[in-house]
C-alpha cells in the first residue's frame, strides 16, 4: 500500500477562498480514485496561505487486472464477419470459445484480459485535471501564458510511493518535483519531501502549521488565554475571527495591543469596525460586556527579539484610523440633522427613482398606512436616512443606520425613534414594534419602488437585493405576527412615487404579488411540505389579503393536524366530497324542505353550526380552533354517505343534496385549499 | 542605515535600476495615482516587453485634510515599478527592494493580503494584494489583467509603494509631518511637514472651497473633445495627456461636491472611453511598428 502526496505551492491565496478549494481538492481525488476503481484507506487535504496539499494513504500501486467477455458472431456467420471480430479483439480463432445459446444458435466468445493501469498514471491525470478545471472565485494569468490560477503558482510536489509523478508543469514558471519550502521569512530554504509524515514535521520545524483547523484552534486558544489573563472577555464572533485569521498566517503568533482609552467615547461599532473589518483585530470586552481598549491579533512572524516592534506598528495603524474616526464623530455631532436631510435632495437613490430625500416622503406615507397615530414611527421615517450625509457613514458605509441612531440620540430624540433608525437594516434583531415597522417600511419602499419603474430581479441578477428585501418583509411579518395589508401598502407607495415612467399599475401589482408569493413559498419551504404550502397559498383568504404571518401560522397548524388521524380524516372527507363534483356540475339550489332523511338533516345542522364557528374563529385569527371546529361535521358526513344516495331520481332532491355538499366543501375551502394536499 | 525620505527614494531607484528598469522622472502633469503615468497605462496595454520605475507625485483632492490629519493628504508620493511580462520571482524582487531601503524582514510582519485592484476610469483591473508592514498598507502589488478595456498580453507586474506610509513604518513615526526628509540635523534638518504642511493647507482650501466649478466643467469638456480629435489624428500620446487632464478635472469637481452620484458614474464612463481609445490606438501602433 502506497502514499500519494500533492502540494500546490503558490503566492498568497486569498483567505476567503481557501476552505472551498481545500474541500474541492479532496473531493476531486476521492471521486476520481473511486471512478477508477482505486480503493484507499485515508484521504486528507489541508491549506495555508501559500499551499494547497493533499495526502492519500493506502493506495494499491495499480488497478486490479480485469477480465471481460465479448460476444462475437455466430459460428456459421460469413467468414468476413468472423475475421472482423478476430481483428477487433486481436485474437486467433483457436483462442475463442464457442457457446450454445439455444434457439439463437452457437456463437463465438472472446475473453479479454485488461491489465490494470498503474496508479501513478491515474494520479498524474487527476492532478492535471484538477489544475485545469478547478474554478476559483477569481483567477488570473501571469507572465506570458494563458494558464490561470488564483495567484501565480511556483511549484508542485507530486509523489506516489516515493516517486515523482509525470505531471506536466501547467505553466513554464512552475517546477514539478519533490521540493517544498518553509515559512516565507523564517525558513525560506528548499527541502526535500519524502513522506506525508516527514512533510508535516519538516514544515512544523520550518514554522508552518499545515492544518487550518489546528491554526484556528491555536488562535482561538491564544485569544482566550489573553482574555483570561487580562480579566476580559471575547464575544462569540471571536471563533469566526480565528478561523478567518487562520487563512492569513502559516505560523500564528498571538499579539495583544491597546489603543488610547480616550477613543472609547466613539460608538463601539465604529471602533470594532475599524479593528476587525480593516485590520483583523479582535476586540476584548469587560465582564460587563463593555468594549475595552485592549485587542488581540495574530502575526505571522516570531522575531528573535520579540514582538514589541510588530505590536507597536499595528497599534500605530489603529491609532491613525481611530483619529480619523474621532474627527468624523466630533464633526458629525456638530452638524444639523435637518441640514443632512436637506442634502439628501442631492443624493441620488437611483436614476429612475430620484433622490434619497424623496424616499423619506414615501416612508412617511407608508408609516401613515401602518400606524397613523405613531409619532415615533413618523419621526423615524423622517430621519431614517439623515446619516447618509454624515462624515462617518461616508467613511464606514457599513455603519449606516447604526450611526443615525447615535446622532438622533445625541440630538435628544426619543429612544424608540433612535432604535428604529438604528435597526432599520438589521435582519432580525428589532427589539420593539416601531423598529419592526420601520424595518418593514424600508424594505417595502425599496421593493415596491423598483417594481414600479420596471426593475425586477432576474434569475442571475438582483443588484438592488430585492429578493432579500422581500424575504425581510416576510420574516418581520411572521416573527412579529404583523397584520400587514400588503396590497394597500404597495398601492400607497406606487401612488406616492412621483417619477416619469411608472409601469402600469395592474402589471406592477400582479408582478409584485407574484414575486412576494414566490418569496413566501421559498421562506415556508424551510419548514413545511410543498403540498401544505400550496394549499395555504391557494386559499381564498391568502390570495385576497397576502397575510404572510397568517400563512405561516396556517402551515404550522395544518402540518400539525395532518400528523394526526383527525387531520387525515378531514382530508379524506374533502376528497370524497370533491369526488362528487368531479364532473363539474354543482348543486344550484339548496331547498332545506327537500332534505328529509335524518342523516342529511343532521349534516345540514352540524354544518351550519360549524359554519358560524369556523368563520368567526377565522376572523379572530384562531386557526387551530377553526380547523378543529370542522371535526364535528365528519361523523354526520360519514352517516350521510352511508344512508343517502346523492343522485336521487328526483332532480330537485339531488340538486339540494349536491348543494349541501358543495356548501360544506366551500366551508372547508375557507380554511385552505384542501385540493392541493397530498394524502399520506 | 539611512532611512530618511529622500535616501529611501534614491535606494529604491538604484535597486530597480539594477534590475534592469528604466528610471524615469515624474510625469509633468497632475495624476491621481502613479498608474496614470503613460509609462504604466499605455505601456501595459501593448505586447512589447518593458521595465520602468519612477516616483510620481499624486493628487487626490478629496483626501485633503488641511494638514490636520497626520496620515491623510491631498498630495503624496508613490514609487511605481512596472515590469512586463511579470517575472517569475516577482514577490522575491519586491521583498528584496524592502531590504534595500533598510526594512528588516525578520523583525517585522510583512503580509500579502488579498486586494483586487480596479480602476473604473482606466477600464483596468488586476489581481494581487495590498502588502502590509505591521498592519500598515505599505504597497500595492498587482498583476494587470486588463488595461483600457484590453486584455493584458503579456501580464504586467505593477508595484506601487506608498512612500509616506512606508517611511512611517521604516522610521517608526506616527505622523507623516514628522518624517525625516533629508537625514540632516540642526539647521539643515528638514521634515516632511517642513516641506509640505503649508501645501496641504492651501491646496485643501483650493480643492474644497475655491476650485472654480463652471470652468472645471468646461475644462473637462474641452479635454474630452481634444482627446477625441487627437485620436482621429492617430496621436495616442498627446490624446492620452488630455485623458489625464479630464480625469484630474473630474477629481477636482468631485472634491467640490459638484458631482451627484449618478453624474459620477457618467463622468467615470466618459474618462474610461477616452482611456480605452488611447490604449487601443497605442497598441495598434506598437503592433504595426513591430511588424514593420
Amino acid at each position: 500500500m502506497s502514499e500519494f502526496i500533492l502540494e500546490i505551492f503558490s503566492e498568497e491565496i486569498p483567505a476567503r477562498m481557501q476552505k472551498a478549494a481545500c474541500q474541492a481538492l479532496q473531493d476531486h481525488f476521492a471521486q476520481g480514485l473511486a471512478d477508477h476503481n482505486l480503493q484507499f484507506e485515508h484521504i486528507k487535504s489541508v491549506v495555508t496561505p501559500r499551499r494547497l496539499a493533499l495526502c492519500v494513504q493506502g493506495l494499491p500501486v495499480a488497478q486490479a487486472d480485469t477480465e471481460t467477455e465479448r460476444k462475437g458472431p455466430a459460428v456459421d456467420a460469413p467468414q468476413q464477419a468472423i475475421d472482423g471480430f478476430l481483428a477487433s479483439v486481436q485474437l486467433g480463432l483457436d483462442q475463442l470459445e464457442q457457446r450454445d445459446l439455444g434457439k439463437k444458435g452457437v456463437f463465438y466468445f472472446a475473453k479479454l484480459q485488461q491489465k490494470g493501469l498503474p496508479t501513478s498514471e491515474i494520479l498524474a491525470q487527476l492532478t492535471t485535471r484538477f489544475l485545469q478545471s478547478y474554478r476559483w472565485p477569481k483567477s488570473m494569468r501571469w507572465g506570458n501564458e494563458e494558464f490561470t490560477w488564483v495567484r501565480p503558482m511556483h511549484s508542485l510536489v507530486a509523489l506516489f510511493a516515493g516517486e515523482v509523478l509525470p505531471v506536466p508543469a501547467p505553466h513554464s514558471f512552475v517546477s514539478v518535483g519533490r521540493t517544498s519550502y518553509g515559512h516565507r521569512f523564517m525558513a525560506p530554504e528548499p527541502f526535500v519531501v519524502e513522506s506525508w509524515d516527514q512533510y508535516q514535521h519538516a514544515l512544523r520545524d520550518r514554522y508552518v502549521v499545515l492544518d487550518p483547523a489546528e491554526r484556528t484552534e491555536m488562535i482561538a486558544d491564544g485569544y482566550a488565554k489573553v482574555a483570561a489573563e487580562k480579566g476580559l472577555a471575547l464575544k462569540e464572533s471571536a471563533q469566526a475571527h480565528a478561523a478567518q485569521v487562520a487563512g492569513l498566517v502559516e505560523w500564528p503568533v498571538i499579539c495583544t495591543g491597546q489603543f488610547d482609552a480616550a477613543f472609547l467615547e466613539i460608538p463601539a461599532e465604529v471602533l470594532t469596525t475599524s479593528m476587525w473589518s480593516h485590520q483583523f483585530f479582535t476586540p476584548l470586552y469587560t465582564a460587563e460586556d463593555i468594549l475595552s481598549n485592549t485587542f488581540v491579533f495574530t502575526a505571522n512572524m516570531a522575531p528573535t527579539d520579540g514582538m514589541a516592534e510588530i505590536v507597536a506598528g499595528n497599534e500605530a495603524v489603529l491609532q491613525a484610523r481611530l483619529q480619523d474616526a474621532q474627527f468624523f464623530w466630533q464633526t458629525d455631532l456638530e452638524a444639523s440633522i435637518e441640514g443632512w436631510n436637506d442634502s439628501l435632495k442631492n443624493q441620488t437613490f437611483h436614476a429612475k427613482l430620484g433622490s434619497v430625500h424623496e424616499r423619506l416622503t414615501r416612508f412617511e406615507k407608508l408609516a401613515a398606512c401602518i400606524d397613523v397615530s405613531s409619532e415615533p414611527l413618523k419621526l423615524a421615517c423622517r430621519y431614517a436616512k439623515a446619516d447618509l450625509a454624515s462624515e462617518m457613514v461616508g467613511e464606514f458605509p457599513e455603519l449606516q443606520g447604526v450611526m443615525g441612531g447615535y446622532y438622533l440620540q445625541a440630538k435628544g430624540f426619543d429612544a424608540a425613534v433612535c432604535t428604529a433608525v438604528s435597526q432599520q437594516y438589521s435582519d432580525q434583531d428589532q427589539t420593539d414594534m416601531v423598529a419592526v415597522q420601520m424595518a418593514v417600511i424600508e424594505r417595502l419602499e425599496t421593493l415596491s419602488s423598483f417594481f414600479a419603474v420596471g426593475i425586477q430581479p432576474t434569475s442571475s441578477k438582483d443588484p438592488f437585493a430585492l429578493r432579500r428585501a422581500a424575504l425581510g418583509i416576510i420574516r418581520l411579518a411572521v416573527a412579529h405576527n404583523l397584520k400587514l395589508d400588503f396590497a394597500a401598502l404597495a398601492k400607497a407607495n406606487y401612488g406616492a412615487l412621483d417619477v416619469a415612467d411608472k409601469v402600469d399599475y395592474a402589471a406592477y401589482s400582479a408582478d409584485l404579488n407574484r414575486f412576494m408569493v414566490d418569496r413566501l413559498r421559498y421562506f415556508l419551504k424551510e419548514n413545511y411540505d410543498y403540498d401544505v404550502i400550496e394549499s395555504v397559498l391557494g386559499s381564498q383568504w391568502f390570495v385576497e389579503g397576502m397575510d404572510f404571518a397568517r400563512a405561516a401560522e396556517a402551515c404550522a397548524v395544518l402540518t400539525e393536524d395532518l400528523r394526526k388521524a383527525e387531520g387525515q380524516a378531514l382530508l379524506q372527507a374533502f376528497d370524497r366530497i370533491n369526488g362528487i363534483f368531479g364532473s363539474g356540475v354543482e348543486g344550484t339550489v339548496l331547498d332545506e324542505a327537500l332534505l328529509q332523511k335524518p342523516a342529511e338533516k343532521n349534516l345540514l345542522k352540524q354544518m351550519m353550526t360549524a359554519e358560524i364557528q369556523v368563520l368567526s374563529l377565522m376572523q379572530e385569527g384562531k386557526l387551530a380552533e377553526a380547523l378543529a371546529a370542522l371535526q364535528p361535521v365528519l361523523q354526520p358526513l360519514e352517516n350521510f354517505f352511508e344512508e343517502v344516495l346523492v343522485n336521487d331520481p328526483d332532480l330537485a332532491v339531488a340538486s339540494s343534496r349536491r348543494a349541501l355538499l358543495h356548501r360544506l366543501r366551500t366551508l372547508m375551502l375557507r380554511f385552505v385549499n384542501f385540493s392541493a394536499l397530498v394524502k399520506k | 542605515m539611512d532611512t530618511c525620505f529622500q535616501t529611501m527614494i534614491l535606494n529604491l531607484q538604484s535597486y530597480w535600476a539594477k534590475q534592469g528598469c528604466v528610471i524615469l522622472q515624474p510625469f509633468d502633469m497632475e495624476v491621481g495615482a502613479g498608474t496614470f503615468h503613460p509609462a504604466t497605462t499605455l505601456r501595459s496595454a501593448d505586447h512589447v516587453p518593458w521595465k520602468a520605475a519612477y516616483v510620481q507625485p499624486c493628487r487626490r483632492p478629496t483626501d485633503g485634510r488641511y494638514g490636520q490629519n497626520p496620515n491623510r493628504f491631498q498630495h503624496y508620493y508613490q514609487f511605481q515599478v512596472i515590469i512586463k511580462p511579470s517575472p517569475k520571482d516577482a514577490q522575491a524582487l519586491y521583498l528584496d527592494s524592502l531590504k534595500a531601503i533598510g526594512f528588516d524582514l525578520m523583525a517585522n510582519d510583512v503580509r500579502f493580503v488579498e486586494d483586487d485592484w480596479e480602476s473604473p476610469t482606466l477600464g483596468a483591473s488586476g489581481l494581487g494584494w495590498e502588502v502590509w508592514g505591521n498592519g500598515s498598507e505599505i504597497s500595492q502589488f498587482t498583476y494587470f489583467q486588463q488595461m483600457g478595456g484590453l486584455k493584458c498580453e503579456p501580464v504586467s507586474l505593477e508595484l506601487t509603494y506608498g512612500l509616506e506610509r512606508l517611511a512611517l513604518v521604516l522610521q517608526n513615526k506616527t505622523s507623516a509631518f514628522d518624517l525625516d526628509w533629508n537625514g540632516q540635523s540642526g539647521a539643515d534638518k528638514m521634515t516632511w511637514g517642513d516641506v509640505f504642511y503649508e501645501n496641504e493647507k492651501q491646496q485643501s482650501a483650493y480643492n474644497f472651497e475655491h476650485a472654480d466649478v463652471p470652468s472645471l466643467i468646461q475644462q473637462f469638456k474641452h479635454c474630452e473633445d481634444q482627446c477625441g480629435l487627437l485620436i482621429d489624428q492617430q496621436l495616442p500620446l498627446p490624446a492620452y495627456e488630455f485623458c489625464m487632464k479630464a480625469s484630474h478635472a473630474f477629481n477636482l469637481l468631485d472634491a467640490r461636491g459638484a458631482i451627484s452620484v449618478t453624474d459620477r458614474a457618467a463622468y467615470i464612463a466618459r474618462v474610461r472611453a477616452l482611456a480605452k481609445a488611447c490604449c487601443t490606438l497605442w497598441r495598434e501602433q506598437m503592433q504595426a511598428r513591430e511588424a514593420a
